[in-house]
């Protein structure tokens, strides 16, 4: 960082020296503050390191000799596996659903767009536990919905993979929906009137013609979608409870296994973070560039 | 009218009002002309379906693609119209087959066929070489030439150019110019052009209409509009001085004062004068002899254009005349003070408002 170094060499300097081109003499003449640049950057190291130390402690103390045989414990596969189906059927659903929602609010004429883009969005913002309460208030056995549903369909929601299923795609369609909305707006809708000016249908325009142009921002909205779900915690234990097998997916495996087995805990915590880590990777044109 | 295009609508943009009526038979090409913002545009997107219209009808071929009496809109998509845009709005994520052959795969031309057709067409416009390339790697003159293929090869029953010239620079222009004039003669349907360069209108079209201000201000074939400009717009444009005054007996008192002799005595009434420049002569002291037109008046503004020199008087009424260098060099513009201009009556062309 070439460029700190004369501003700290600024402040240690007590006398004011001959008057630096930069600053025309004025400033010398006034009490001396710390440089701005260098109050600006010890904060953004302490930043840093809040994000970094942590990561350190995780992959100093998890024991890495022992990871192929703590990765293949019954625990750690289980729990593997279910969050795996899990955050690919919350993913599923969420693109299924979470695309045409993100058209909807942005190429239709909604009323009262901003209120239900909130209420879409919120989920982002909400405790997950709190989505978690609600959701077992709507669905749960007697719940708004949820015993309606199990008397007619027999399907039982709260406590079951489903319920998992459905708390993660809960909290976690909503980063797609706005990733998705956002590629919408910016995709060139000029385009898609010259695609019917040459006879497409609409069905035609999407597929050949909008799908391609957001496929950018599809792919990233689908990359945090999944790793939200499979990183979810609190609506899901709220929800769907915490049974092996069935709802107890990586992050609360994790939680039960400090008490545990607290190495597994650790080769767990580490696995999810790889898994963020790879995400980070496939969408470094997005956030590891400004 | 079973094969042409004819247009009758009145549609709002803003703060525009345009109320166009046009038809183009089958086989001809029409130019809408104006300035910018006379609402060219907007025609052409409703005549595409793109934007719906107030009042009025719209056919072709035939067929009623609009019509605010019934209640009739056809989409864009089953309007059988082809347009070329300004911008082209190629599909960069399509090769350029892919984009040439996009119309005919949409309507249902199998896959294969549809690729044959639109290699046919790259063929006929020399891209059969860049049919696998993406059209953003291709130059402003070879993307106006996929634009142009990627309509036609959609088989429409009219075709619609936008400002077909105008993304291209300056030195590709006229031979692209003369490449669009052929392909459009090619084609059998009504063409229709809109252009706010006059000499783009002149080069292509058979027909021109002058839209300014959303209304229709003149309508006729090249040589007439050139000739007997009907605005001062396209008068300016075609570079012939327009004035308007009222005719009586060899004269006409002009609108903004002043007169001008004219060689029609049996022209009456509100009439056009046009004045081509190169008739207009300075001189720094009176003139003599034959013209009918001299008074003396103020220099205001000297352009030079290559060997051309374009001269603005000021006065009632103001003109511009168009003298060679070297008559420029002989008025000796550095005295200052006022020239005299002159031009012969049967110089002045007159006719009826």
């Amino acid at each position: 960082m070439p460029d700190t170094a004369p501003a700290a060499a600024g402040i240690t300097s007590a006398d004011p020296g001959p008057p630096r081109p930069a600053q025309g003499g004025v400033a010398s003449s006034r009490p001396r503050l710390p440089s701005a640049h260098v109050v600006l950057t010890c904060l953004a190291v302490l930043a840093l390191a809040l994000f970094l130390v942590p990561l350190v402690g995780l992959v100093a103390r998890t024991p890495l000799t022992r990871i192929p045989e703590l990765i293949v414990s019954p625990a750690v596969v289980q729990a593997t596996r279910l969050s795996v189906v899990t955050s690919l059927a919350a993913l599923a659903i969420s693109t299924v659903l979470g695309v045409p929602l993100a058209w909807f609010f942005a190429r239709r004429d909604v009323p009262f767009a901003n209120l239900l883009r909130a209420i879409a969005v919120l989920p982002m913002v909400l405790p997950p536990v709190v989505g978690g309460v609600a959701l077992l208030l709507a669905f749960g056995r007697r719940g708004l919905l949820g015993g309606p549903l199990e008397q007619v369909t027999g399907v039982r929601l709260p406590f079951t993979t489903a319920g998992a299923v459905m708390a993660a795609t809960f909290v976690a369609m909503p980063f797609l929906v706005v990733t998705v909305e956002a590629g919408l707006r910016q995709a060139d809708q000029r385009l898609e009137d010259a695609a019917s000016t040459l006879g497409a249908s609409r069905w035609t325009i999407y597929r050949r013609i909008t799908l391609p142009q957001i496929a950018p921002s599809l792919g990233a909205g689908m990359a945090l979608c999944w790793a939200r779900a499979l990183g979810e915690f609190g609506a899901t234990i709220t929800f769907a409870g915490n049974f092996p097998g069935r709802t107890q997916t990586m992050p609360l495996a994790v939680y039960l296994l400090l008490e545990s087995d607290a190495q597994a805990a650790y080769v767990l915590s580490l696995l999810l973070l790889a898994i963020s880590v790879a995400v980070l990777v496939l969408l470094r044109g997005r956030y590891l560039s400004p | 009218m079973t094969d042409g295009l004819g247009v009758d609508v009145t549609m709002r943009r803003g703060t525009l009002d345009l109320r166009v009526e046009l038809d183009v038979a089958a086989g001809e090409i029409v130019a809408v002309v104006g300035p910018n913002g006379a609402g060219k545009s907007t025609l052409l997107q409703a005549v595409a379906g793109l934007l719906p219209v107030a009042a009025g009808r719209i056919d072709l071929a035939g067929r009623t693609l609009e019509d605010t009496t019934t209640g009739l809109r056809l989409a864009a998509e089953e309007r059988d119209v082809g347009v070329v845009f300004q911008d082209y709005l190629l599909f960069d994520h399509l090769s350029v087959r892919e984009n040439v052959a996009f119309g005919q795969r949409s309507t249902g031309t199998p896959r294969r066929t549809a690729r044959a057709i639109a290699d046919t067409w790259l063929a006929r416009v020399g891209l059969a070489e860049h049919a696998a390339t993406r059209p953003d790697r291709l130059s402003g003159g070879q993307r106006q030439r996929v634009a142009l293929v990627r309509a036609l090869a959609a088989d429409p029953a009219c075709l619609l150019l936008d400002e077909p010239l105008a993304a291209l620079d300056v030195d590709t222009r006229s031979t692209v110019r003369r490449e669009l004039r052929d392909h459009l003669a090619d084609f059998a349907g009504p063409v229709l052009v809109v252009t706010h360069e006059p000499l783009e209108a002149l080069a292509l079209a058979d027909r021109l209409v002058v839209v300014e201000d959303g209304q229709v201000t003149q309508v006729g074939d090249a040589a007439t509009v050139a000739r007997h400009p009907r605005s001062d717009w396209i008068a300016r444009l075609v570079g012939v001085n327009l004035l308007t005054g009222t005719a009586s007996g060899g004269a006409v008192a002009l609108d903004g004062g002043g007169a001008v002799r004219v060689p029609d005595t049996d022209q009456h009434g509100e009439v056009f004068v046009a004045v081509h420049p190169r008739s207009v002569s300075l001189h720094r002291d009176e003139p003599t002899g034959s013209p009918r037109n001299v008074w003396k008046a103020a220099i205001e503004d000297v352009e030079v254009d290559q060997d051309r020199v374009r001269v603005a008087v000021g006065g009632a009424p103001s003109l511009v005349a168009e003298v060679t260098a070297a008559a420029l060099a002989d008025l000796d513009l550095a005295a200052g003070g006022d020239v005299w201009i002159s031009f012969k009556a049967a110089d002045v062309t007159v006719y009826p408002r």
